[in-house]
């Protein structure tokens, strides 16, 4: 069966979501069989059942008493369990900021002392069982945050920090979406989160401190001459390289990315290709502009570049 | 029909099965795979594909109708072997051209060119 994301949770906090969601479930087809068993009786029922349902104790209490104290409780329960979501017992969690961009994440780690360490762009690396507090801000418009099987939903609002905590009890990778229409391009605001075994972790934050080495083969070293030729550092950092612009996201490692786009499309050449002759084609009204002029060997030279970021 | 017609939900029951079957009816089950390789691939991202509903971008020709095509990329002839080399390493017979070659496992490939000879109409 393929379940829907909130309902197949990989952390400690979905699963409470998700049984949230259960307990809902469960509680609203009592109350749906409840009346459909009071509707069937008011049509079909005998004289005296139906006399029954008229009285104006039967009105009071099942109306409104009932419906006061189960809607009561689940409310209780729901604002106790979306506490929980905002705190955390690990005493050391790790802290990533994650902003908000029309249409895209940009995504910071902290080190200890509150210094960022890294900046990379629509995907999040973790370690498994990890504690990992999130600091959720804008850049601009309201945004949402959301990874459903890791965790619950936090606005992402200008001017506010948000905290959201997720942790995952399995590696594997995790999709995510922008939950709050954000503009044009909203619904292909995605975002991944790559969950790592803990030695595996320490492995990849490592390779991540050392920018990739610079182009070996000619197609590539012709495709990082017209990078920097066409402007792509106006708005791309790509660390080691002259690229520094910060408006777009970090490319530095962009040939490791699960997904391109903003977690919106498989990774390879042909894609990467795509992306920059005609990124307006794929996701109309984002940032960046369709580069239509270059020449089909300079398509496989900008893709080659990039591949190779990593 | 005439009961169905009479019930407002039968007669959607109705409607939802005949939308159904015509779905399946215009892909045979293999082709329906090579669509799902597509879409794992994303080869929207420069071609138009019947079936691929996103992305349907337009850098590469459009690949309506490409079974009834004779030549991939006017170079050799459109079988389903050649399809498939080709779809992983198309500069080996454009080296000009715009399409890079594109890691995919030989399966997706032989998958991609049969979805893609099996867009044809006939005479």
């Amino acid at each position: 069966v393929n379940w829907p994301l909130v309902l197949d949770p990989a952390g400690s906090n979905a699963t409470s979501i998700a049984n949230l969601a259960w307990v809902l479930i469960a509680v609203v087809t009592v109350v749906f069989l409840t009346v459909c068993v009071g509707l069937g009786v008011a049509l079909f029922g005998r004289e005296t059942w139906r006399r029954f349902l008229t009285r104006n104790s039967t009105i009071i209490i099942a109306g409104f008493a009932v419906p006061v104290v189960v809607l009561t409780v689940l409310l209780a329960y729901s604002l106790m369990l979306t506490r929980e979501l905002s705190s955390t017992e690990s005493p050391t969690p790790m802290r990533v900021q994650i902003t908000g961009e029309m249409w895209w994440w940009r995504v910071d780690y902290f080190d200890k002392d509150g210094n960022v360490t890294l900046r990379d762009a629509n995907e999040l690396h973790i370690p498994v069982g990890q504690s990992v507090k999130l600091e959720l801000v804008s850049a601009d418009v309201i945004h949402s945050f959301w990874v459903p099987q890791l965790g619950g939903k936090a606005d992402m609002i200008p001017g506010r920090r948000n905290i959201l905590f997720l942790s995952a009890d399995r590696p594997g990778v995790f999709n995510g979406q922008c939950a709050e229409f954000c503009g044009g391009p909203h619904a292909l605001m995605g975002f991944t989160v790559v969950v790592h075994e803990k030695s595996e972790f320490d492995v990849w934050l490592k390779r991540r401190t050392v920018a990739p080495a610079a182009a070996t083969y000619p197609l590539a070293q012709r495709g990082a001459q017209l990078f920097e030729n066409l402007g792509c550092a106006a708005c791309h950092v790509v660390r080691g390289t002259v690229a520094n612009g910060n408006v777009g996201p970090d490319l530095t490692f962009v040939g490791t990315r699960q997904k391109l786009g903003a977690g919106i499309l498989p990774n390879n050449r042909g894609i990467l290709a795509g992306w920059v002759a005609d990124s307006q084609a794929i996701k109309p009204g984002n940032r960046m502009p369709s580069y239509k002029m270059l020449t089909g060997l300079e398509l496989q030279a900008m893709a080659a570049y990039l591949e190779q970021l990593r | 029909v005439g009961l169905a017609l009479k019930s407002p939900i039968l007669f959607t029951l109705v409607l939802l099965t005949a939308c159904s079957e015509s779905e399946v009816d215009k892909q045979n089950a293999s082709g329906n795979i090579g669509r799902v390789a597509v879409n794992e691939l994303g080869c929207g991202a420069c071609h138009e594909i019947p079936g691929i509903s996103w992305p349907k971008s337009k850098v590469g020709p459009p690949l309506e109708n490409y079974g009834n095509r004779n030549l991939i990329a006017g170079v050799i002839p459109n079988t389903t072997e050649n399809l498939a080399v080709f779809l992983q390493n198309a500069p080996r017979f454009v080296p000009e051209g715009g399409m890079p070659p594109i890691a995919m496992t030989e399966q997706q490939a032989a998958d991609i060119a049969s979805y893609l000879l099996s867009l044809r109409v006939e005479g």
